[in-house]
């Protein structure tokens, strides 16, 4: 989880970061009218120009992509959709061999799961994060990993989801999600450079918010998994 | 409701406040203070703690008991805290979720296994975090005695540095 986004050279990370920051940039295109269906949370500010940017991740309003990954903590594999109709989604992309700044990406998890935990709806969300670093990624490494950060792995609402080749990984996490990652030789303790996405999906698999570009403060993704689930 | 919602909105009032005025002249606004729980550990009593305080500087790290690079700065952070004057409101804050990802012993070990020697505090309410906009751990945030930040950094600096951060937001070298 590097905090690096800003200097990849890989084409869809500018394009991925480059557009978010402009987009922030532009302020609040506040957009009333054409609002999609089967949403909760009222549309980001700058939906209008998000919507126009055609983002390589999915936003507000677009269906989570599909894909199914092993999880490390079952052996089984998870799919991103089969919380339809049962629990809302927060999804984010890691790797575990940060030693430098790290984002909160995971922490956001942790923070989300815990507030789901304090009103009652564990039940209620799923907190999936996959990796795109499986060649270093072992079951082992992931497990400690989401362990050290204060996961819950009794409350079996956390996913940690290992593609089974770095092929795979650039394929679902990448192509599916448009979660660009690059291996990064220059930063110290930075293995790699990537988007930070944190996607927040709702039961009926719609995304809800797409964290991307600038980090989001732990306490905004929070505030929209509570008005989500409605605690 | 929550602190930061409190302080969320306090925030939107100061900006709708501050609009105005003409762009580059806005009157910075102070940080207002978060009241936070503070940990029984070494240099550090169990309480409560407003960050920041108006009136002295205060340096702020955040921390998490995770983060090795936090692990690593412990040395430079204790070395600027033995240089810097006791009027200094010099404090570490993690935002971990008390109860959930950490327990407040857990936090003290910590503490104790990295030898600090300063007031610990705990945000796991997030208000802090968000009123100081840290995003990323190590973050170091200093204020002046106004509570205006005077400069953020990420990542591990050398205590040399700390000390002239807080000095130049008015703290004295003890």
């Amino acid at each position: 989880m590097t905090q690096n986004t800003r200097s990849p050279s890989r084409r869809t990370v500018l394009k991925t970061v480059g557009a978010a920051t402009a987009l922030g940039l532009t302020g609040c295109l506040a957009s009333g009218e054409e609002r999609p269906d089967d949403v909760i949370l009222p549309p980001p500010e700058n939906y209008d120009a998000l919507r126009d940017a055609d983002l390589p991740y999915p936003i507000y309003g677009e269906l989570v992509p599909e894909a199914a990954v092993p999880d490390v903590l079952t052996g089984e594999p998870v799919s991103t959709r089969q919380f339809v109709d049962q629990r809302a989604l927060l999804l984010t992309f890691v790797y575990t061999r940060c030693e430098g700044i790290c984002l909160s990406l995971g922490s956001n998890l942790v923070h989300a799961q815990a507030a789901a935990a304090d009103a009652g709806v564990s039940d209620e969300i799923a907190l999936v994060a996959i990796s795109f670093d499986p060649a270093y990624d072992t079951p082992e490494r992931l497990r400690a990993w989401g362990r050290e950060r204060g996961l819950d792995y009794e409350s079996g609402n956390a996913h940690l989801l290992r593609p089974e080749s770095p092929e795979r990984a650039r394929t679902v996490v990448e192509g599916r999600f448009g979660e660009a990652y690059e291996r990064n030789d220059q930063g110290e303790g930075m293995p790699f450079l990537h988007t930070g996405l944190i996607l927040l999906v709702n039961e009926g698999a719609v995304v809800e918010r797409a964290y991307a570009g600038e980090p989001p403060q732990p306490a905004t993704v929070v505030d929209d998994v509570e008005t989500l689930l409605g605690v | 409701m929550r602190r930061r919602d409190v302080i969320g909105g306090l925030a939107g009032l100061a900006t709708v406040g501050a609009a105005g005025y003409v762009l580059g002249t806005r009157p910075a606004a102070g940080v207002e203070p978060v009241e936070l729980e503070t940990v029984e550990a070494p240099g550090s009593d169990s309480g409560r703690m407003s960050i920041p305080e108006h009136g002295r500087p205060t340096l702020v790290e955040f921390f998490a008991t995770w983060c090795h690079v936090c692990a690593d700065s412990m040395g430079d952070l204790r070395a600027a805290h033995d240089r810097l004057a006791a009027d200094v409101q010099f404090v570490s804050v993690t935002n971990e979720p008390l109860g959930h990802a950490v327990t407040r012993e857990e936090i003290a070990q910590w503490w104790r296994a990295h030898d600090g020697t300063w007031p610990v505090a705990v945000d796991d309410d997030l208000a802090l975090t968000e009123a100081l906009d840290a995003t990323a751990v190590p973050t170091v945030v200093v204020l002046d005695a106004d509570n205006l930040v005077t400069w953020t950094g990420t990542g591990r600096h050398p205590a040399d540095e700390l000390v002239e951060r807080v000095v130049a937001a008015g703290g004295e070298r003890a």
